[in-house]
């Protein structure tokens, strides 16, 4: 099903061509195709058009009201209008949508806001002129992005048990709590849906900044909705600048690198500090011949991503010119660990 | 006093748009409604009744006529929205019949009269994409023509539209109106798709290319050191070989490279310098079409001058071919002959040895 996002406006509006539309799109499908030469995946291949409903000397409430029966909208991610359309249309037309969001420009907006949709399934945000075709762009981001791990867990499970209510407002509220960072987007506490490719900074232009960040910031969030780890006694801890972690609370551990491998390897080792090396990478990148040698010298020749090794400090020290060489381009990961034999937890 | 003027304005293509999606069918309704609304006040105290895919309209000057319609032309072509539109002398006349109160349900009907008829069958019978104007009308308009590829051969018919502004034509300007946008590239984008559907409707959008071209200032075009220089967008695109190369399929075609060079040679006052000649040449060699049966092609696709100036190039460029393959067969005959001696020379020299 291809989704849609539709521009009410007048033929004056600054995304009323044809060519400034498909300039917006193609960026958002640039950096698609970032991250996934970036991260070393696949995403779903997701159609998203952006159309155009002229108003002539109408209001956009009354061209929406006329040209969006709501039996056949389902497939209209967003709508965005030069000025406010109003809730009971909107409500009419697309509160049974899986997701929709409005935007709505408004002179006056210095930051954009996320408030309260029309549904516990859309959105409203209310930004400046200028700033809507970036959160165009961030809508057919995040809903790529999103697809994508929804097909994973968890939030597979979260959606089939709780729905996409559920989803959305988690992320309303993984958003709030990272608002400290976030400068160019408000949201609020009534909010109902937030876009997070809209919470990273970087400018327009920044694309390969963009992309990055973006996936970086779902993968904390999905990584949020984990359980916690159920480890109490720390019998591995990682030991970091800020402190002592249990292992489990590392990014990945858990969920993409079992801890129970980690914990089987572990107990086959003495007391002591050790460095756990974690493959992050596709092992695509060990075909290239200037990472080839590196990798199997790390990992063996068939090495799968999350695949990890344990070294001694010794061992460490002899290979450390290698292991920070894949550590410093992001292939690998490095982790500290401190194996204590007298805690009370199991191994 | 001027005469009034009205015409009928039909968008193309509804039935398709149908069948692929009622959503886009909706979309293009709508923006058709819009434009026409957008356009409306250009009209001054004109009118205009727009129902579903057509509309007909009066207004009591060509001039009024010209501006609504460029407005609409703009709007709706960058959004690939293309239509059939007349311009001929005389009014329309709208009878409705309205609301009964005695009956259940609702009834309305309107019915055109007056010259609304004959403005319906001039648009029927244009079979181009743009306006058919009337030969009497006056203002903005340029010489165009129609195509039509027929068991006989393929045919042209004269006919007028509105002139192209050069910021529909070229590149990017600061002088263009909120409104205004270059529309060559939609045109060029649904005669290829269309291509793919019926080559005899893709023949339809080679009207508005030759309006195009007809619109075009080439008084400046020169081209040096393997650059085009003065030159608008829409000739660069023709002259390159770009627009020959995606419309190759299209029927009459090179009817649409015989008008360029044609107006290239009229703006130039016959003088066309060599270096644009050798480029445009070049262009054209590539459609061998373009140099068959020239005696045939009518006066207002290309003038007797230009045609005359066209052939005089294209047949020195067949001798100079000829020349160079006759010299190229001479040298390589003797070279083998040289070959040969020297090798019975070498073998004679060994046996005495």
């Amino acid at each position: 099903m291809e989704r849609r996002g539709y521009i009410v406006a007048g033929n004056t509006h600054r995304f009323f061509s044809q060519s400034a539309r498909d300039a917006l799109e193609l960026q958002a499908k640039h950096i698609l195709a970032l991250i996934e030469k970036q991260q070393q995946i696949t995403l779903p291949s997701i159609r998203f058009a952006i159309k155009i409903q002229t108003i002539g000397s109408q209001k956009p409430t009354t061209v929406v009201s006329a040209n969006f029966p709501g039996s056949e909208n389902g497939d209209i991610r967003v709508i965005l209008s030069p000025s406010k359309i109003s809730e009971d249309v909107t409500r009419r037309a697309f509160s049974k949508n899986d997701l929709f969001v409005l935007i709505e420009e408004d002179q006056g907006s210095i930051t954009p806001s996320a408030k309260r949709g029309v549904s516990s399934t859309s959105g409203h945000i209310q930004t400046h002129p200028l700033r809507s075709g970036r959160l165009l762009q961030d809508i057919i981001i995040d809903v790529t992005i999103g697809t994508y791990f929804r097909d994973r867990e968890p939030l597979k499970t979260l959606v089939a048990n709780e729905g996409l209510a559920s989803l959305y407002s988690k992320k309303v509220a993984f958003a709030r709590a990272r608002r400290g960072g976030a400068t160019h987007l408000k949201v609020s506490k009534s909010a109902s849906y937030v876009m997070l490719s809209s919470i990273v900074s970087g400018s327009d232009a920044e694309v390969d900044r963009r992309a990055s960040d973006i996936f970086e910031v779902w993968q904390q969030f999905v990584e949020s909705l984990s359980p916690p780890n159920p480890l109490t006694g720390a019998s591995v801890i990682v030991r970091g600048p800020s402190g002592d972690v249990p292992l489990g609370r590392i990014r990945g551990v858990g969920r993409q690198l079992s801890l129970k491998q980690v914990r089987a390897a572990v107990s086959t080792l003495g007391a002591g500090d050790y460095i756990l090396t974690i493959l992050r990478r596709s092992p695509n990148i060990r075909k290239k011949p200037a990472f080839r040698n590196q990798f199997t010298h790390i990992f063996g020749p068939n090495a799968k991503l999350n695949s990890f090794r344990i070294y001694s400090i010794n061992e460490y020290e002899s290979n450390r010119r290698i292991i920070q060489e894949l550590e410093k381009y992001g292939h690998i990961s490095i982790v500290k660990i401190v194996v204590d034999k007298n805690s009370s937890s199991n191994i | 006093m001027s005469s009034p003027w009205c015409g009928y304005i039909d968008m193309l293509a509804t039935r398709s748009i149908a069948q692929r999606n009622v959503r886009d069918l909706r979309d293009a309704l709508n923006n058709f409604h819009s434009a026409l609304d957008d356009s409306f006040e250009e009209l001054g105290p004109g009118s205009c009744y727009a129902f579903s895919d057509g509309a007909f309209f009066s207004c009591p000057s060509s001039d009024e006529f010209s501006n609504f319609y460029r407005r609409i032309r703009n709007e709706l072509f960058q959004q690939k929205i293309f239509f059939k539109c007349s311009l001929i002398p005389g009014e329309i006349e709208v009878n409705t019949r309205g609301d009964n109160p005695s009956r259940k349900g609702r009834f309305v009907s309107m019915t055109f009269g007056g010259d609304a008829p004959v403005a319906y069958q001039k648009e029927s019978e244009f079979k181009g994409v743009g306006c058919s104007v009337h030969s009497s009308a006056v203002g903005e308009f340029v010489d165009s023509y129609y195509v039509t590829p027929g068991s006989g051969g393929i045919s042209a018919t004269p006919t007028r539209d509105v002139r192209y502004t050069h910021v529909e034509l070229d590149r990017p300007r600061a002088d263009a109106a909120p409104w205004e946008w270059r529309i060559f590239d939609p045109i060029i984008e649904a005669c290829q798709t269309t291509t793919a559907q019926s080559t005899r409707v893709a023949a339809y959008y080679l009207t508005p290319i030759v309006s195009a071209i007809r619109s075009l200032d080439l008084r400046s075009v020169e081209f040096h050191d393997h650059e085009w220089l003065g030159a608008p967008y829409a000739f660069e695109e023709i002259a390159t070989g770009s627009v020959p190369r995606a419309l190759r399929q299209v029927p009459g075609i090179h009817f649409v490279l015989l008008t360029l060079f044609d107006h290239l040679f009229n703006q130039k006052n016959g003088n066309i310098p060599h270096a644009v000649e050798a480029q445009i040449l070049g262009m054209m060699q590539k459609h061998p079409q373009c140099f068959r049966k020239l005696d045939e092609v009518k006066e207002f696709v290309i003038t007797h001058p230009a045609r005359a100036r066209l052939i005089n190039l294209h047949v020195n460029a067949e001798r100079q071919i000829e020349r160079t393959r006759r010299a190229t067969r001479i040298r390589i005959a003797r070279t083998a002959a040289d070959s040969k001696a020297r090798a019975a020379k070498t073998a004679a020299d060994k046996e005495r040895a």
